[in-house]
């Protein structure tokens, strides 16, 4: 047998019979479906949003007058600018308590594909800074895609002086984006002090009670702010890529405008977050309780996180919720070194009738426990007996308990009567 | 009794003794060891000393001093060789030495790299030294990704998620590409057709980020034997690969044997079912406690050798239980269970596929019985080499079926013995499978118009791309635009990633017993199929062909099931052609018809049923040749369709003998008037989508592949024909034997 040398017909047809036959095999599948048209206002109609027009700053009109790629725009908004119920300068007030808005940047891209990966570009980066008396919207558009790095060396420039990063969703999608890019270009990525990213106080504060936490829901709910024609994120793409062959600029405008939009929502939304974390109780607004308590005991409040905690009651109803609830408040009361408080706190559930379900033999082991630190052992043993007699029955009725659950429910079998031996131990 | 009176027996009782066809002793093999070089670092050579390493074996030795010396290697010796030492001594080595170099260790399965890692880590714990050696697969979990990519020295993985995990997201790996000093590649032997072409394109990828940062690792490459291990290992680098091929490492007395069952049909070339000789065999083995691994073809044939067996250790008072079936579609866990019960000597006997046959750790057993031949030469030495002991005496022995292949062998031994083992050949340069990983490679990096990617088609690959929206050209360079995240849609095993899960519907809560390919989905787990898992019947109540599910339900019946699937060829173009042989591309469609109910045991058909599922097209690669009409003007089309179809069974059946390919690889064809020929065609095809090679070569060996064919049909003992040549007599008719050989030797002129 000799050696297997690929021989010249399977390899170099010519070139027209290659594609030819890459199309009969059908490669290239992943290739994107014709875009649908963008259905939104082009430039010149009136676009119903809160930021104004910015100014081309750095390049001409015709895509020829970009002669490096990139093009630049700015726009300031001043205190007085309102968007829903918000102000700007009230929003930056909110913020601005650790004394570092000079150097906060916030910042919100756009992307040639949503999965993210290297082969992900960032056209368009938004930047808002706090400069002159106003907030400064900043974007950096790319206008063909050999202008990165003249694009990066900017975005750099921007972010020297900045401290702290703000964005929504931005550890998870835009700054990996952006710090890959860097890499990719052989450029150091800008580092900060730190980076919030909203979408996780937001989630708690507002999730359950949106029934989402995407941004453009809290612009509209929380800010009051709706948006109107605007262009949905996962049209931009493709609007993007079809720009690249057709050149043609102004299919890009309300990419520039959802971007602004963005920016401007970031801001106010950040001031939002800031607001009602140093003063939930009298934020206004409707929360969920139980996520906010959540934050502000992060924060150390926990006396204010128990007073959320206690809201959060009054809406659960789920016994599941309300378990949930319970071991966060006694943990609040823990942490303000206040054991009888959330003793108080299990006896006046047990106390209020619940469903016998493995919630209620939940709370009827805490009770336990804590009626054990008060010494009062009959009290313990009572409620042991209780929370086993409900225990012994959903095991002999598991038909509704599967997986996790019922291995749940053995376990605190388990524990009810491991803890019951020792009270009678000790009961004598 | 002793494995020494069993081989006795075998030899001198009447009822086994004469089918032996052969028999051959290789005598036990000393080792031959070296001192540590002198240049290995101290730590490490106490740390083996403490784990009883004293000396190294001289593959070992010289493994270490040309990794030392800069060289690509790949290792070729026996299982339990310590092959692992090869890489992993130079890779330690060099990390000890500082510079905080990295190594990436691929391994073709998961369950490989566990393996691996587990023995990494103990070294290194015995040399006291903080190096981190880390699995990084699906399993892995989020928060510990992070600590691999920055902190692993060691990185083990599979090529499936160096090609969707890692390249695409090489930034986040700057640590480790910056770094990279060495590639391990183990089981080389495992990447060979579809899977290696598309291996050779990763590491195509490979080469590419690692220029990108700098680096140059070197590869170290490990194989079981093959034909030509520098050759594949030069063809998966695109580099020359220097060949370690001389083991220094011990092994006792190994005894090979081939047997042929006994004829019981002599007109019809029946022969007793191999199935149930090799349990006949195997009871002594089973008697006399000799821990023995079997190995079938097929999955069906696997789980019939389990009941088997366990009857037979139910009448020589062994455990049932120390009996277990071990193939594709058991989950890991089941998997896992039967491994450590082989090590640790639970488990008596296992029924495996070549599931078990690549480097999973399950010790060294004492004998090995091929149920069949596996199909080709290499993995027949690969499944006989699970049983060998380093001191011990070991037996394996092939246990012919009545297949055309099977017969061969049996009546030609010397061809197993003597014969050089087949080649691995892949085709990096596919078509299909080059453009998917151009795509790949132009999201990890835009493809400057001075690169080259493989062979020179790469600039009218681009410009497809680029028609088909996924690239856009600027400034010298292509970029990648397109949404999707190209690396999901790329499969490295086959060119459908996906499953039918087989969903147990006898208890009330059902559960997942299993999975089925996609291809192999219809002639599994039609409705009404009996499909067998664990040794237990399953009917198949409802297959779910758009939801991917089988719903089938526990039954206790004397048959099993056969689908039949109607397969059908239409040529798309013609590479080359020389005479009455050509071969080129083709779309070949798939219509399963019928399934027939055979009665276990006997094999006699009791019923048949309709299968409803939609037709399915496979573009691909395919060799034909032409027995022009003319030149048979005595037969009739019956005739002549018998006589096709003879040709086509010894066709298909002869062809894996120069390929090294699974059977299942290649399908067939005939046509009394092709469309494209116009006359009388049989067609060879790839089950692979685009095909890895294998029909070009088919078509290199035209004139040698009908030759022995028809020396494979001449030289068959039946009267008319039996599936050991044509085909079965009955369905092909009594002439079809006389009548192939005509059309094989005299009608076919392939130049």
């Amino acid at each position: 047998m000799s050696a297997y040398q690929p021989e010249a017909s399977n390899v170099a047809p010519g070139g027209e019979a290659i594609r030819e036959r890459l199309r009969r095999l059908g490669a290239g599948a992943t290739g994107r479906a014709p875009g649908r048209p963008a259905s939104m206002p082009r430039t010149g109609e009136t676009v119903a949003t809160a930021a104004p027009p910015a100014t081309s700053l750095e390049t001409g009109l015709a895509p020829a007058a970009v002669g490096d790629g990139v093009e630049i725009l700015r726009a300031g908004f001043g205190p007085g600018h309102r968007h829903g119920r918000c102000a700007v300068g009230n929003a930056l007030r909110s913020i601005d308590h650790g004394g570092d808005l000079g150097r906060t940047v916030w910042l919100d891209t756009e992307t040639t594909g949503l999965a993210g990966g290297t082969g992900t570009y960032a056209f368009l980066v938004g930047l808002a800074y706090c400069g002159g008396g106003q907030l400064v919207v900043e974007q950096l558009l790319l206008r063909r895609l050999s202008g990165e790095r003249r694009l990066l060396s900017v975005l750099a420039e921007r972010l020297a002086g900045a401290r702290h990063l703000v964005t929504f969703n931005g550890q998870r999608f835009d700054w990996p984006i952006i710090e890959a890019r860097f890499i990719l270009a052989r450029q150091r990525p800008a580092s900060f002090d730190a980076h919030t990213d909203l979408i996780y106080p937001a989630r708690r504060l507002w999730h359950r009670v949106l029934g989402t936490h995407r941004l453009s829901t809290l612009e509209a709910e929380v800010l009051g702010a709706p948006r109107n024609h605007d262009v949905p994120g996962w049209e931009i793409p493709g609007i993007y890529i079809r720009y690249l062959r057709d050149t043609d600029r102004a299919a890009l405008d309300p990419i520039l405008v959802h971007n602004r939009a963005d920016l401007l929502a970031l801001v106010l939304l950040h001031g939002e977050v800031s607001r009602i974390l140093r003063a939930p109780l009298d934020a206004g607004v409707a929360l969920d309780w139980e996520g906010t308590g959540v934050l502000v005991g992060r924060r150390g409040a926990h006396a204010v996180a128990i007073e959320c905690f206690e809201r959060a009651m009054r809406d659960a109803c789920e016994p599941g919720d309300r378990w949930r609830v319970l071991q966060k408040l006694a943990r609040a009361h823990r942490a303000v070194h206040d054991p009888d408080g959330a003793r108080r706190r299990w006896e006046a559930e047990a106390g209020t009738w619940m469903r016998p379900d493995r919630f209620r033999a939940h709370v009827l082991e805490e009770v336990a426990k804590a009626r054990t630190r008060q010494h009062d052992i009959r009290g313990a043993r009572a409620a042991v007996t209780e929370a086993l007699s409900i225990v012994d029955e959903l095991i002999d009725g598991t038909a509704g308990l599967h997986g996790a659950p019922a291995a749940g429910v053995a376990r605190l079998a388990d524990r009810l009567r491991a803890r019951l031996a020792r009270l009678v131990e000790r009961d004598g | 009794m002793t494995l020494e009176q069993i081989l006795d027996a075998y030899r001198t009782r009447p009822r086994f003794a004469p089918q032996f066809t052969a028999w051959r002793t290789f005598p036990a093999k000393r080792a031959q060891f070296v001192e540590f070089p002198e240049t290995m670092d101290p730590r490490l050579r106490h740390a083996l000393a403490r784990s009883g390493i004293a000396q190294l074996y001289t593959h070992q030795a010289k493994a270490f001093a040309e990794v030392r010396a800069g060289r690509d290697i790949v290792v070729v010796t026996p299982t339990a060789s310590g092959k692992t030492l090869c890489y992993n001594l130079p890779v330690l080595d060099a990390i000890l030495r500082g510079g905080g170099p990295r190594a990436l260790y691929l391994f073709p399965t998961k369950a490989l790299g566990a393996d691996q890692v587990d023995e990494l880590q103990q070294l290194i714990r015995s040399l006291e030294v903080e190096i981190g050696a880390y699995t990084y697969d699906g399993d892995t979990p989020g928060d510990a990704r992070r600590t691999i990519r920055t902190a692993g020295h060691i990185v083990v993985t599979n090529p499936d998620m160096l090609h969707t995990a890692i390249l695409p997201h090489h930034t986040k790996w700057l640590r480790l590409f910056e770094n990279l000093r060495y590639v391990v590649l183990d089981e080389l032997h495992h990447y060979r057709g579809v899977f290696g072409s598309h291996l050779a394109n990763v590491l195509r990828r490979l080469d590419r980020i690692c220029r990108f940062y700098g680096s140059a690792p070197r590869f170290i490459c490990c194989s079981a034997t093959i034909g030509n291990p520098g050759e594949h290992a030069a063809r998966l680098l695109e580099r020359p690969v220097a060949v370690l091929d001389e083991s220094g490492a011990p092994s006792g007395e190994r005894t090979v044997a081939v047997y042929n069952p006994p004829v019981v049909n002599p007109a019809l070339g029946i022969r007793r079912d191999a199935v149930r000789e090799s349990v006949a065999v195997a009871e002594e083995l089973l008697k006399g406690r000799i821990q023995t691994i079997f190995f079938a073809r097929t999955r069906l044939r696997a789980e019939l050798l389990t009941t088997y067996l366990r009857d037979a250790a139910r009448r020589q008072h062994v455990d049932p239980e120390a009996i277990c079936g071990y193939r594709a579609g058991y989950l890991p866990s089941e998997r896992r269970t039967i491994e450590a019960g082989l090590r640790g000597g639970s488990v008596r006997a296992v029924a495996a596929t070549n599931a078990l046959e690549l480097g999973i750790d399950i010790g060294q057993l004492s004998a090995a019985v091929l149920v069949g031949y596996p199909g080709t030469i290499a993995s027949t030495w690969q499944q006989m080499g699970r049983a060998g002991r380093r001191a011990d005496r070991s037996f394996a022995v092939l246990v012919a079926t009545s297949g055309a292949l099977d017969q061969f062998i049996a009546t030609h031994p010397e061809y197993l013995f003597d014969q050089p083992i087949e080649q691995a050949r892949i085709n990096p340069d596919n078509l299909l499978v080059l453009a998917s990983h151009v795509k790949c490679a132009a999201f990890e990096l835009p493809v400057r118009d001075d690169e080259t990617f493989g062979p020179n088609t790469l600039p009218e690959i681009l410009a497809y791309l680029e028609e088909e929206g996924v690239l856009h050209h600027e400034d010298n360079a292509w970029h990648y635009v397109a949404e999707a995240y190209p690396a999901e849609g790329v499969s490295l095993r086959s060119a459908s990633p996906q499953n039918v899960v087989i969903i147990d519907t006898t208890e009330p809560r059902p559960r997942v017993i299993g999975e089925i390919d996609l291809p192999s989905a219809p002639a599994f787990v039609h409705e009404d199929a009996i499909y067998i898992h664990l040794g237990r019947q399953y009917h198949v109540d409802r297959l779910d062909w758009d939801e991917r599910k089988a719903y089938v339900r526990q039954v206790d019946v004397d048959y099993y099931t056969d689908a039949q699937i109607a397969v059908g060829v239409r040529v798309l173009e013609e590479f080359a052609r020389e005479r009455d042989a050509a071969h080129g591309e083709a779309a070949v469609t798939f219509r399963p018809t019928i399934f027939k109910k055979l009665r276990l045991a006997t094999h006699e058909n009791v019923g048949f049923g309709t299968i409803h599922l939609p037709e399915t097209t496979l573009h691909t690669t395919a060799a034909w040749w032409v027995f022009p009409r003319a030149r048979v003007p005595e037969m009739g089309t019956d005739a002549l369709q018998g006589a096709l179809l003879g040709v086509a069974h010894a066709l298909q059946n002869i062809a894996p003998l120069y390929l090294m390919t699974d059977p299942r690889d290649l399908g067939s064809t005939v046509e009394i008037r092709s469309p494209h020929t116009g006359e009388p065609t049989v067609t060879l095809f790839e089950e692979i989508p685009g095909g890895v090679g294998l029909a070009e070569r088919l078509f290199a060996l035209r004139r040698e592949l009908l030759d022995a064919a028809a020396s494979l049909v001449e030289g068959c003992g039946c009267e008319h024909g039996c599936p050991s040549c044509v085909g079965p007599v009955l369905e092909l008719g009594p002439e079809a034997k006389r009548r192939a050989l005509h059309l094989l030797r005299d009608v076919c002129v392939p130049a």
